[in-house]
This record gives structure tokens, sequence and C-alpha cells, in this order.
């Protein structure tokens, strides 16, 4: 008997042990998402991986929010309103530590956006195409690749110094080396140059109707040509601005409507336009209005607006004014007489007495209430409300313009003010400003003009703070003295309504952010302000 | 004595009046006297005269009667019912009159409810006193013996069809006359009743067999049964009598409060939400959920009711849970349902109706208080001379409160449930159906909550009961309506502000930062102009079939088929509110999933002399959640009359998914008893999980356990009072891999709704992108979670008096955490690694009480449990920051040495009282933005661990832990003749709070909105001595950081629930209803804590993130507070 359920009771057993499945019961497709070895394979495919890398321009941190505000108010161009509080006040105050959130966006959204761009140079070679048209595309995504990649580093590199650097995505995925060490400057700017130099090779010199907005050619000989600037190589970043002046396939948007439209909706096929920031806004079905408050590819749906209009909107949330500093600027001395610049009226609403605009869709400006308030990129000569933060107008990261005045710094940091000159004028004669006929006599006068024209022609765009960081840090005999501290603080101490506090030295380098030191324990954070960067 | 044959008495019959016969008291003694003669003498005490026909009534039987002092009534009963004769007093005779045969001795029967919530049945006739016999039937008697040969007292001997029976002395001898052809049935609580022929024995000797489904209380353990006595594992069992079968939300509120080491916290107070079970602290960093097991098979809790129930077991320690293994290392909790039982249908009808109530309120500003506040937001914003908007220049608006927004937003809510149920069976099918319907307003908003109920199951035995076949059918539709508050919305809104506005799009009020400087949300607009409406359909399919190969192996297959489908819809009327306007639009999902199961054991049961065995080995396969989803949306609808998403200007698809899972199991286990005193459990199972790469997958997950029933042995028998002293011991390993599928793959990243767009062209045409967001986990494996588990058991007094104490270790090594990796990675998902090691070590303890107290019957039992949580180490991993809240980032840090998701922060100094304490403060430290008014921090330590001179990161500090060290039920129970009445107390102690809401929202005077009147206090001009800072706008010096100016005790004590029941007495107990119960409830009437915020019990930010849930718990964000709740109800059996 009990030999017998000993028996039953191992046949029973082998048949649960045996009896069903084996381990490929437990393959699984994932039936949510592709993965990096069946993906990469297609034209479309390879094609969305540039698209992704495009794609955290929007990102927090970036253009669908912070940057405008971290720059405009670190470079004096905006001044905060009451309404602006937290975080973003934080950079008007210079109160920000390596805590703060909008900072510690900045670095994770230009480093992914360098981790993207390494990934399509990595996979676009294990695309084959299948036919002529898909053979001409391949070098060209590599070479968006080189760009965005180049883009990121510069960014960071402006921004914080030496950093971590992995160039490829073999590096980045290196599960053993995750955490990398701070890459010298001069480093980092040589690959940057490289990879642009790669990029200049493969992209086209255009685009067609459906891809405008991508990089071309032209983004990158600009890019690489501002690069060589911030380092000092003049004669090389001048050669850089040429092709495009040489190209014929840019100018001045002609007048004052010219440059105003530049930072209106209408600026999408703008023939001065080399790089931007494209934005559009598709719905609320599509997306969220308020994607840049950190939806971007989470909550925020398929969103591409931009929050600027709503947030310096004096109508809307109007969290910022246009700086007393930047207000006082358009009223100069041009060859010793007091000059009112008609660029002024094009970018602010204020009294007209100072330059502003005294009239907007919804009548007459109010400038004794509502002080001066932001024209350039808002949209109240149309609308009287955003109502909601869907502004469609695309971000200027580089345009003729600045690229014009580029060409003139090169001139006058090699001391040839004459040449400059005619670039400087340029930019001036499409607003209707009155030109300089008279050669400056020394590198301070050239210098003088020079930074007052890149800061009435591109205010609003931010790129001050970039302009006094390369200035300030320019190995320039002649320009020792810049001190772009002392700059700041003097904007800083025309700003009544806040009174705000000076600028410290340190803020010079943006801090290594807080979860980047808890992290990474390579990183050296005492290169050039102890406990800060 | 009056012999006249009336052969008609029709006549007579009428007003049948019992009362009388219950009133008139006889005192008996007959042996061997005729029936005839005890009449005579029936008829000279009472008066009365008998009156009857003849042929009902054999005058000459012999009859044997005792009866001392007994009523008419039931001295006629003993004399007649067996001959089913009916009497009735009419006038001053006592008529007689033969009825149809009736199952007579159900109604003597009554239930009552024993220790450990065991049923018996007994027969009241059975007390000794009363006896009757009939002399001209044959006597028989005997001994009756348990299984070891020893006289079994107390069993129960009927005759067969009749109330006639006995009961067995001290040593088990019995002695019953029956009449001709009798069968005697043999019963006694824990043994298998048997029913024999009489036959012509005069003596029947009977050795009982002891019945493992009845003997004491049987646990259910994965995979088979156990009784309690020989439980070797840490196993706690709730039933619903210990709730007082009281109306409980949830699964999750019957068990709080009643296992000790299991902490309940419900997500928040709104109906039909969730709870969070604990098991023995946090186990695990991300999901540390305990697997949920229903009538044996993995599944969702919440698709059974709660009044479906028969009985609940938390399994805890490693022993108990290692047959789950891959899935429980954070506890198992079993759930089985209610079967049908032998008999006639039986009917139950349960319902109440009462009302949810607001707690408690906070102390707002009143207008002219907020007034004067947002004065001094605005002016210490650097702002010297800043001059309000009109609208807050006008006193004569501003400073009159219109509305109270607390009450705004909450309201007394309706809740009701009536829940039908009908049991029964017979040798050869045992049913059980039951349908419940549920509905229940919200204490606030417009929020509902509906489900519907179904159950039904049901079991054939064929084969003579060798082979049995069942099936268990739970479908659940779940329905939740509409809106609830934002309320913290409403604190925020200016009390001076109407609720409406007939000039606003929408028709309710808003505030601007224009014109208000405030630009909070009004709360009743969302409430108001959306409407919701989410739904649900469960439905749980279980089948099995189960047979004896021989007695001793049982071999059992189970498949389940678990189906959801649901539907989110979401509209919103267009409106214009704080700021923003939104237009209208609807957002609809809807999603399905089938999740198949099956699963074969079989189970060995034998004894062996004195050793017994009980073995089993099984499989599982389970292909999961072939789920499948899809959202939709459309905006700005011409018409609100048809909303569908196609008639709207835009409609899109937003996002769509799909998952699926698969599991596949081995186990096995043995139970050994030796000499019904030394017990001995090995479990093992292993468990292939794909979530880990091929190579990975296989898990092993063992356990031992030993038992040791002390009060079994020799030397314990001089200790009389000692009932029961048990010793049990176990180590075991389990297992956890909630990680999500497919996370060894480099998957491809497009967006969390496909959604990573760019806009190109002419057209601004959106393209879609594609990254890498994620490196892949390689080399992870199970997460294990080995523990050790000793308990001693005592009881005293026949358990009358029952202790229980546990002391556990459980170590979970491997734990599966995404180790932050650089953000200069560019990557955001950090790869799973098995980086972490967390111990939760504690004590336990159980006291029961059972007494009486002249009439009063009472039950009270305590239970409580201390735990510790330590993060033993992180791997190669930094602390895990996380619980980032809005303005002031993360609050919570996972580190070495401290539990998880503790809250880390700066410590409080003071308040700086004037601009001389300011000078010195920034001097000392460096901190330039400090100014009178603002917080001075301490400076605790620095780079090199002392003390540095600067308040920077070095002094952020661990200053809470929302962990309770120490978790604690008691529960009462009283009985007094019909009343009943039960309370029951929860708590917590140890833990804290952090009180974001409060502090930041409610105290931080950085934004103009309304604040509570602690703001009152706040510093205002050089001098004072405050603990509340400056309102200050810019706060530049970080008053509102993370601090332990948020840190508030979490202990509280909860009176959770207070019935009063009273069972009416049934007139007759052979009518239609035969139970009727009446109860009134009433649920957190009050708390005891010291929190100051609206509900100490507060679960975490997101409280359905399973994943983050541990570290960002204990953040009081504006949970929705528990509801007072008051009902009153009835249970009535047919």
């Amino acid at each position: 008997m009990r030999l017998n359920i000993i028996k039953i009771f191992s046949l029973l057993l082998a048949f649960i042990l045996l009896g069903a499945c084996n381990d490929e019961f437990l393959e699984l497709d994932n039936p949510e998402a592709y993965d990096e070895n069946t993906y990469f394979k297609t034209q479309d495919q390879i094609n969305s991986a540039v698209i992704g890398t495009y794609a955290t321009l929007l990102h927090r941190g970036m253009h669908a929010r912070d940057w405008y505000f971290i720059f405009d108010l670190m470079g004096s161009d905006a001044m905060k309103n009451t309404f602006l509080l937290g975080d973003d006040a934080e950079f008007y105050n210079f109160s920000f530590q390596n805590t703060n959130p909008r900072l510690q966006e900045l670095w994770d959204t230009n480093y992914r956006m360098r981790t993207r761009a390494v990934i399509v140079i990595d996979k676009v070679d294990e695309w084959q195409p299948e036919n002529i048209e898909e053979a001409r595309l391949q070098p060209i995504y590599k070479g968006e690749g080189y760009f965005m990649k180049s883009f990121a580093y510069f960014n960071l590199v402006r921004m914080f110094g030496a950093i971590p650097y992995a160039d490829t995505w073999n590096d980045v995925k290196d599960t053993d080396n995750l955490a990398r060490p701070r890459t010298e400057e001069s480093v980092v700017y040589d690959s940057i140059i490289a990879d642009l130099q790669r990029a200049v090779e493969r992209l086209p010199e255009s685009w067609d109707d459906a891809n405008k907005g991508r990089a071309t050619k032209y983004s990158a000989h600009a890019l690489l040509g501002k690069v060589y600037l911030t380092i000092g190589e003049y004669a090389m970043a001048r050669n850089q601005f040429m092709e495009i002046v040489n190209s014929g396939r840019f100018n001045l948007w002609d007048g004052t409507e010219g440059y105003e439209n530049q930072f209106t909706n209408a600026n999408w096929d703008s023939p001065e336009t080399i790089f931007d920031v494209r934005h559009n806004w598709y719905g609320w079905s599509a997306g969220n209005a308020y994607h840049m408050f950190g939806g971007n590819e989470t909550w925020g749906g398929r969103a591409a607006n931009s929050g600027r209009a709503m947030e310096y909107g004096f109508n809307d949330w109007w969290n910022v004014f246009v700086s007393s500093a930047a207000v006082e600027s358009f009223d100069y001395t041009v060859e010793g007489a007091s000059y009112m610049d008609p660029r002024s009226s094009l970018v602010f609403y204020g009294n007209p007495s100072e330059g502003g605009d005294g009239n907007w869709a919804g009548g007459t400006y109010d400038y004794r209430a509502k002080g001066n308030s932001w024209k350039k990129y808002n949209r109240y000569e149309t609308i009287v409300k955003e109502g909601n933060p869907t502004s469609d107008i695309n971000t200027q990261l580089i345009r003729y313009a600045d690229v014009l005045l580029m060409i003139a710094e090169t001139y006058i940091f090699q001391d040839q003010y004459a040449e400059a000159l005619p670039y400087i004028n340029e930019v001036r004669r499409r607003v209707g400003a009155l030109e300089y006929t008279t050669v400056p006599a020394s590198f301070d006068e050239a210098f003088e003009i020079l930074r007052r024209e890149r800061r009435l022609e591109l205010v609003g765009e931010q790129h001050r703070w970039f302009d006094l960081k390369r200035w300030h840090l320019a190995d320039k005999s002649s320009a020792a003295g810049f001190d772009m501290v002392a700059v700041i603080n003097a904007d800083r101490a025309l700003d009544t309504k806040n009174n705000p506090g000076d600028m410290a030295e340190k803020y010079i380098y943006l801090p290594i952010p807080i979860n980047e030191l808890q992290n990474n324990p390579q990183l050296d954070n005492n290169l050039n302000y102890p406990n800060w960067n | 004595m009056l012999t006249v044959v009336v052969m008609c008495f029709g006549l007579l019959q009428g007003v049948a009046s019992d009362q009388a016969l219950q009133k008139i008291k006889i005192t008996l003694s007959a042996s061997g006297q005729t029936l005839e003669e005890v009449m005579t003498e029936i008829e000279n005490q009472s008066n009365l005269v008998f009156f009857f026909n003849n042929k009902d009534i054999n005058l000459k039987k012999r009859v044997d009667i005792n009866v001392n002092s007994i009523s008419l009534a039931e001295t006629l009963n003993m004399l007649f019912q067996r001959d089913n004769i009916d009497f009735s007093k009419i006038g001053n005779q006592i008529v007689l009159k033969k009825v149809k045969a009736k199952d007579t001795p159900e109604k003597n029967k009554e239930e009552v409810t024993r220790k450990f919530g065991l049923q018996q049945t007994v027969n009241k006739k059975d007390h000794g006193q009363i006896n009757i016999r009939y002399m001209q039937e044959k006597q028989i008697s005997g001994t009756i013996t348990d299984e070891t040969g020893e006289g079994l007292p107390g069993v129960n001997i009927v005759e067969q069809g009749t109330i006639n029976g006995t009961v067995t002395d001290m040593n088990g001898d019995y002695s019953i006359t029956v009449g001709e052809n009798a069968k005697l049935v043999f019963s006694s609580v824990g043994y298998i009743s048997q029913t024999l022929d009489v036959g012509n024995r005069t003596v029947i000797d009977l050795q009982m067999q002891e019945d493992v489904t009845q003997l004491e209380e049987l646990v259910v353990v994965g995979y088979g049964v156990v009784k309690k006595s020989d439980l070797t594992g840490s196993v706690a069992s709730v039933k619903p009598e210990d709730v007082g079968n009281i109306a409980v939300q949830n699964i999750g509120q019957m068990i709080q409060g009643r296992a000790a080491g299991v902490n309940v916290v419900t997500n928040n107070g709104l109906p039909g939400s969730n709870v969070k079970i604990k098991i023995r602290g946090t186990g695990t960093i991300y999901d540390s959920d305990p697997l949920y097991v229903i009538d044996g098979m993995p599944g969702d809790i919440n698709t059974i009711s709660p009044q479906d129930i028969q009985s609940i077991e938390i399994l805890k320690d490693a022993s108990a849970t290692a047959i789950y293994g891959a899935r429980a290392a954070n506890g198992v909790v079993l759930v089985t349902t209610k079967r049908g039982e032998i008999g006639a249908p039986r009917v139950t009808y349960h319902g109440y109706y009462g009302a949810a109530t607001p707690g408690n309120k906070l102390d707002m500003l009143n207008s002219a208080q907020y007034m004067d506040m947002i004065k001094d937001v605005m002016s210490n914003t650097g702002t010297t001379s800043y001059e309000l908007p009109p609208k807050l220049q006008d006193a004569s608006y501003v400073n009159v409160d219109r509305t109270d927004w607390q009450d705004a937003v909450f309201r007394r809510g309706a809740i009701t449930e009536h829940h039908l149920n009908v049991g029964g069976g017979t040798e050869t099918v045992k049913y059980n159906f039951s349908t419940g319907y549920t509905s229940m307003d919200a204490n606030g908003g417009d929020y509902k909550y509906e489900r519907y109920n179904g159950l039904a199951n049901a079991e054939f035995s064929l084969i003579n009961d060798r082979l049995r076949l069942g099936e268990n059918f739970a479908i659940r539709y779940e329905n939740r309506l509409g809106n609830s508050p934002d309320f913290t919305s409403a604190l925020r809104m200016p009390p001076y502000a109407p609720a409406r506005d007939p000039y606003n799009v929408g028709g309710w009020s808003r505030v601007t930062s224009a014109e208000d400087l405030n630009d909070a949300y009004n709360p009743l607009t969302e409430i108001y102009l959306s409407d919701q409406d989410d739904e649900e359909l469960k439905l749980r399919a279980q089948f099995y079939g189960e047979f004896d190969i021989i007695p001793a192996l049982t071999i059992r297959t189970q498949l389940l088929m678990e189906n959801w489908w649901g539907h989110n819809y979401d509209f919103n009327y267009e409106y214009l509110n704080g700021n923003v306007r939104t237009p209208n639009g609807l957002a609809e999902s809807y999603y399905k999933g089938f999740s198949p199961q099956w699963e074969n054991y079989i189970t060995f049961t034998e004894e062996f002399g004195v050793h017994n065995i009980t073995a089993m080995v099984g499989n599982t396969y389970q292909r999961g959640g072939h789920s499948r989803r899809i959202e939709v949306e459309g905006n700005n609808f011409e018409s609100t009359q048809v909303l569908l998403p196609t008639f709207a200007e835009e409609f899109n698809i937003k996002n769509a998914g799909a998952g699926i899972s698969a599991y596949m199991s081995y186990y096995g286990r043995i139970n050994y008893i030796l000499m019904n005193k030394y017990l001995f459990t090995f479990n093992y199972r292993t468990d292939a999980s794909p979530r880990f790469a091929p190579g990975d997958r296989w898990g092993s997950f063992p356990s031992f356990a030993l038992g040791w029933k002390m009060h079994e042995e020799a030397f314990m028998q001089n200790l009389p009072s000692l009932s029961t002293a048990k010793l049990r011991v176990s180590w075991g390993i389990s297992g956890n891999d909630r990680i999500g599928n497919f996370r060894y793959l480099s998957n491809i990243y497009t967006g969390s709704t496909n959604n990573i767009v760019y806009p190109l062209g002419v057209n601004n045409e959106m393209y879609l992108g594609a990254t890498i967001n994620a490196l892949p986990a390689q080399n992870i494996r199970w997460e294990t979670s080995t523990s050790v588990n000793a308990a001693l058991e005592l009881g005293l007094f026949e358990d009358q008096l029952f202790f229980t104490a546990e002391y556990y270790n459980r170590l979970t090594d491997g734990i599966l955490v995404r180790v932050p990796i650089p953000n200069s990675t560019g990557i955001d998902d950090a790869p799973f690694k098995n980086a972490a090691e967390v111990r939760n070590s504690g004590v336990e303890f159980i006291l029961n009480y059972q007494g009486d107290f002249g009439d009063i019957s009472y039950n009270i039992s305590a239970n409580g449990g201390f735990n510790q949580n330590e993060v033993l180490s992180l791997g190669e991993g930094n602390p895990i920051p996380n619980g980032n809240r809005g303005g002031i980032g993360n609050i919570t840090l996972t580190d070495v040495g401290n539990p998880i998701g503790a809250f880390y922060g700066y410590k409080v100094d003071r308040v700086l009282v004037d601009e001389a304490d300011a000078q010195q403060y920034r001097d000392t430290y460096g901190e330039e933005n400090a100014l009178a008014g603002d917080i001075a921090f301490q400076d605790i330590s620095g780079p090199d661990g002392v003390p540095d001179g600067v308040i920077d990161d070095d002094d952020k500090t661990f200053i809470g832990d929302p962990n309770p060290n120490f978790t604690y039920g008691m529960n009462f129970g009283a009985n007094y003749k019909n009343f009943d009445l039960q309370f029951a107390l929860t708590g917590q102690a140890g833990n804290q709070i952090f009180n974001y809401i409060g502090v930041y929202r409610l105290q931080g005077m950085r934004r103009p909105f309304n604040h509570t009147t602690e703001v009152l206090d706040r510093w205002r001009e050089d001098g004072d001595v405050t603990d509340m800072p400056r309102a200050t706008q810019a706060d530049e010096n970080l008053n509102t950081r993370v601090s332990d100016r948020y840190i508030e005790s979490g202990s509280f004590m909860r009176m959770r629930n207070i019935t009063l029941g009273y069972t009416l007495p049934m007139a007759n107990e052979g009518g239609v209803v035969k139970r009727l119960r009446l109860y009134v409830t009433g649920e957190n009437l009050f708390t005891l804590t010291g929190y100051s915020g609206y509900d100490p019990e507060i679960s975490a930010i997101d409280p359905n993130n399973d994943q983050n849930y541990n570290m960002f718990q204990g953040i009081d964000t504006g949970q929705f507070p528990q509801p007072r709740r008051f009902f009153a109800g009835v249970q009535v059996t047919f």
C-alpha cells in the first residue's frame, strides 16, 4: 500500500514538473516599445532619432521656458516684476545655489541633447540605405548629430567651464564609467570644433519646405564661428562667418517691420534666421499649453509652444519688465549728438518720451501703471491677451544680424575698426538707425560701439550674458579691465523698483548642480571657485 | 382527568395562548409511570384539563420525566413533541393535536460564538436538568473515546429525527433510551460526526475521529489549511465576526488595527479609495505592497466585497510566505470568500444608511487679517512703496468676509449599502450567491462612489465525494462620479471673494494676480464645471477540480481568469479661473485586460503512528496582463449637446499602451508533526520571471520552521491553568521582482505618450522623435528577503486569556533600486541594480481576553507591533533624494543608517529678533540674505563633519521619520442579553509628518494667498520674539527651505469604530425571520493627535504610485481627510 502511494505520488510529481511548459513560456515581446537592437534600421527610425535630438530644445531648462528667464535676468535685459517668484527670481537676485532646479534642468537638458545626438551619430551607420535618396540623407543625419552634440557642449562649456565629457554613445553607456571627471575647457572646445567641422562637411545648404528648421551647413558655420570667437580665434571665426555672408542665402529682413517680424510668428520663413527653435501650438487635444512646467515628453502631450509671450506679457503673467538699464541704453550719443534708437519702440511698451511704444492692440499703453514691458516676442500688436502660454513665435538662436555683429567683433578685436564699421552699419541701416561715419579712434571706442550695438539689436535674445562673459575672459590686452561683474552691477543699480543687491563674482561660472555633485564622485568642484564650480 | 374523545375539535381552534402555558410552572418527578399518570399530575398542578383525540395519544406509554419548576409549555414540549403533538391553551383546556412532522430539532438550536470565532452548535436541551425518556423503548449505553482512547466528555448523542438526546459525562460515558429502529448521531466539535444504526445493540462504544477541518480553528495558508495550533509560521487571522460584521469600505479596513505588525493606511478620505498595507515595516525601497491571494489564486483584492469575506489571513514571516516565493517578500494577504453550508437556503440581508460628515476645520485668516498680511508680503519684496491694485485699495470691498471656502467645499454626504446573500447546500452541492450595492458620497465636492458586487460559488461532490468540482465567480462594477475638491486651492482663496460671479465664463468667481495679487484657483469651478465618470468592470472566474486518488492523496487543478474593462470620462466646460482660460474639452480612455493562470498541486496526508505528514507539490503558470489602453481627447466643442470626441473642433488619440507578463513556478511543502508536539515545516519554491534577462530568471525560495507544543508535554500537565504553551521559530527567504517588464533591454523611448515632438517645415508639421532614455539593467536578479521569526504563545484558563509575542528580523538584500547615475550621462532613467539592503526588525504582541460579568460576556483584544527600519547599504550608490515638492525641492533622503524615505533638511535655530541679531547671523555664517524676521538655521556640520561657520548643504540632517515605530490596535466587544457593543481603536506612534501644506502653503507667506491664523504671530518689527518668520515674497533667506519647521509628530490614536447592536428576540422561532439585528455605528468619532492638519493618517504625495510611495510617504500635501461617518443598519436572516 505504501509503495503504491509513493508510486502514484511520483507519477503525479513527474506530471507536474514536466507536464506543461518550458522556459520559452517566458519569452515575451515588449508590446509597447522597440529596443536598441531592433530599432534604427530604417530612414524613418533614424530621422526619429534626429527629431528626438531637436526636441530637447523645447525641454525645461531650454526654450519652452527657462532659458529666456535665466539669461535675460542674469544678463540684465529683463528685470523682475513682483510676480516673478521662487526659482526663477533667484536668477535675478543672484541668490541661486547649486540646488536651484532650473539650473539643474539647464545641465540635464543639454546633456540629454548631447546623448541623443551621439546616439544619432552612432546608429546612423547601422542603417542600410535602400535607395539613392536615403544614401544622400545618411551623412546629413550624421551631420545633424554632430551639430546638436556641439551645440549642447558649447552651451555647457560656456555656462559651467570644464565639464564631464563623453565623446560617443559607447562612452556614454559604458556602465563602468558613468561618472566622468571634468575635461579641460580647451579640450572640450577642440572637440566641439572638430565635430562642427564634420557637421559642415555633411549638412546641406538648405532644406526643403517640409524640413525647414533643421540645421544647415550655415548653422554649423555660424556656430563654429561663434566657438572660434569665444576662444579668441578671430580670423578663424571670421572665415566661418564669411561663408554665410558669401553664400548670398541670408539677408536682414528689411525695415523696422522686418525687425519686428523677426520676433512674431511670421518668422518661420525669415531670410535672416540661421538657426532657431521652432514653436507651434497644436491645440489642447494634442498637448498641454503648460508643458513648459516640466511636461515635455511626460504629461504635457505633444506640445511645442513657448511660454515666453505669456510669461513676459504685461496683460498676462507679467513676470518681468524690460530692465531699466536696457531701456536707458536706447538713448545714447552718436557722434556727439543725443540719439533715441528707433529699435526702442520695437522692443518695449513704455513711455514714448523714453522710447517706448505707447500703443498696443488694447489701445493706449498705460506706462505709468505698467512701466516698461516687453513688446519683442509678444503679440500685443494683434491680440490683447494671451490667456494661455501658447506662443508659436520661433526663438531666434543665430540670426544674420548676430553674425554681422560677430564679424565686426572679429575685426575690432584685431584692431581693424574701419573694417568693422560697415557690418555694424548694415545692422543699423535696416531699422533706420543713424549710421556711424567716423572710424573709432581706439579699441575702447570701437568696443563700446560694438557692445551697445549687440545690446540694442539682440536685447531679449539671451546673448548678453554670454557676450559679457566672452569679453570678460577674452585674452585681449587692450580689453583688460573689462569686468562683467561691474557692468552687471552698474545695470542693477538702475533698478529702483527691486533694489537688487550685487552679483557676486563667482556667478560668472554657474555652479555645478547638486544632483551631479551627489552622483558623480569624479567631480572636482573647486576649479574656478571653491565649493561652487 | 378528562378523557373525552372529541372527533371534531375544529371549533375549538382559535387563539392559542402560549403565554399562559409559559407562566405555569410544573414540578414533576416520574420514573416509569404511564403518560396518563403524568398528565393527571399536570392537571392537578395547573388546574387545567387535557383535551385530545385518543388516536393521537398513547396514554399507556411509560415515561421518565424530571422537571423542577419548568414552564408547562416546556414540560408539554418534552412530553409530546416527539410524537408531533402540538398543544395550546383554550379556556381552561390544554388542547392536544397531531400535526405533520417537522424538523423540530432545528428550532431548539442557537448558534453561539466561541473563542476564536469558532462556530459550533449546541443543543439547549442538553444542559442536564431536563431529561425525558420513553420507557417502553430500549436503553443504550456506552463509552465514547477519542483517538487516544481517552474518554471524551461532552459528546452530543441524539436520536436521529428527534430531540431525544444526551451528552457524555466526564468519563465519556452515556446512556440513552431510544425507540425502535433508532439511529444515533454522535457529534462533538472537532470530531467527525457519526451516525450509527442501533439495531439490537444495547452497548455502543465509539472512538471518535478527529476532524481536521473542525477540531479547532483552521488557518488558510498557501495551497492548504493548517490547524491553528499546528502553525509554525507567523499568520494573523481576521474574520468578519471580529469586526462585528459591520460595514467596512474595503478589505484594508477590516485588517486595520486587528493584526499585529500590519499597518494599514488609507490613501485618502474619499469613498472607494484604496489602502496601503505594510506588513512588518517597509521591506523594500519601491513597491512594498503584499501579495494578494483570493481563494487560492493571486488577484485584485478589490474585486471582492468585504461582505463576502469568510476570513483574511496575513502571512508575515518567510516560513509562511516562502510558498509564494518570488512575489511574497512583503507578506501575503489571503482572502477566503464565503461558502455555502449544508442546509436549507439561508437568505441574509444587510443594509445601512448614514452620512459622512466633514472633520476638523483649519483656522484661516479673515478678510481684514488677510489684507493685513498681503500688505506685508508685498512690502517685504524689496519694493519699498508698493502700491496695491485698485481693487485691493477698496477697504469696503476687501475687508468683508464673503466666503468660508472650507464650508464651500466640504459637505455632508449620504452613504448606503445593500447586500443580499443566499447560501445553502446538500450532500452533493453547496452554493453561495450574493449581490451588493454600495453608494457613498464624499464629504466634499460632488464626488460619489458606487459599487455593484456579485459573487457566485458552487461546489459539486461526485463519486462519493472523491471528486469535487467547483467555481468561484466574482464580478464588480465600480463607478466614480464627480469631483472631489482641491481644498489646497480652497484654503488659498481670499476670504473676500464671492463663490459665484455671473459675469465670469462658467459662472464661478475667480481671482487674478493682476487684480487680486492672488491667482488661486476657485475650487468650485472644477467641481461644478467638470463631469467626471470613471467606471470599471472586473470579472474573476475561478474553476477547480479536486480528486482524491486515494483518501490520502488529493490532486487539485485550478484555473483563474481575471478580466477587466474600464472607461474614464472627463468633460469640462469652458471657464476662466485664476489667470488661466480653459477651453471645453473631453478626455476619455478605454482599457481592458485579461490574465489567465493555471495551477496544479497534489497533497498527501497520512498518519503513521505518532507521525503526521502532509506533503504538497505543485506548479503555476501565469501568462497575464494582456492589457491594452487608449486615450482620446477632444477640445473646443461648438455645443455641449453631443459630447463625442469626433464632434470637437480638435480631436486626437492622446496615448495608447499595452502590457503583458508571465510567471512560471514550482513549489512544495512538507509538514511533519511528531506526537502532536513537535512541528516541522519545510517549504521550497522556485519561480521564473521574465523581468530578468534569460539566465537570471529563476529564483529559489526555501524556508524552515519548527514548533513545539510544550503544553502537550507531561511535565507541563501539573500546570492546569496553562492551556497553551507553544514555541515556534522559523527561517526563510522570499523574493521580489517588481521593477516592471523588459528592464534588461535597452528600450527605445518615444516619450510617455509617444510625444517626443518637434515642429518642422513651412507648415510647422509635427514630427515624432525617438531615442534611448534608459540604460539596460544588466545582471540583475531577484531581490531576496531573509527573515527569522521566533514566537511564544501562551494560553491560560482554557485559552480564555491568550498571549502571543513574536520577534522578527527581516533582511532584504539585493534590493532592486535605481541607483542614481550622474545627470551628465544625459540618461534620465538609471538602471535597476541589486544594490540596497534594508533591515526591518521588531516585536509584536497580541493579547486576548474573554470573560463574563453577570449577563455580560465580553472580549478584549489588543495588539501592537514595534518595528525598526534601517537602510544597511546602498551598494555603490549614493543616498537617494526623493519626495520632490514644488518650491522646496527634495524632502526625503534614503541613506545608510536611516529609515527609508526619512525627512532630510535644516534645523531651525530661531527667528532673528532684530537687525542687530540678523547682522550677527550674517557676519557669523555669511548668510548674506538674512534680515530681521528671517529664520536662522543651525550650523550643524561642515565638509569635515564639524560645524564650519557656513550654513550650507552640509548642515542638512535627518529631521524625521515617516515610518511609525509602533502600530497598535485595540478591540472591545461585549454582549448583554440582546445588546452587543463593539469598539475599535487604532493608532501609531513614533513617526513624523512633513506638513507641507500647513507650513509651505499656509504659513509660507511667500505668495499672496490666504494662510492660517498661525501667521498672525509672524515677525513684524524689531524686537518681536516669535517662531513665525516675517512675510516675504522673495524669501531670499529661504525661510521655507526644507527644515524641521515642517516636522510634526505623526502619532495618533483613533476611535475607528463604535457599534451598538440589538438583536430582536424572535417571538416565533419558526417564523420567516430567523434573526434580526439593528445597529448604529459611528466612525472616526475622535482622534487623539497633536497634528495640526486635517488628519494625521497621511499616505504619500501620490499614493497610487507604488514605485515612489515609500520615499514620498508621510508628506501632507493636502490629501483628502477621512470623514466622520454615522450610520444605522439592519441585518436580517430568513
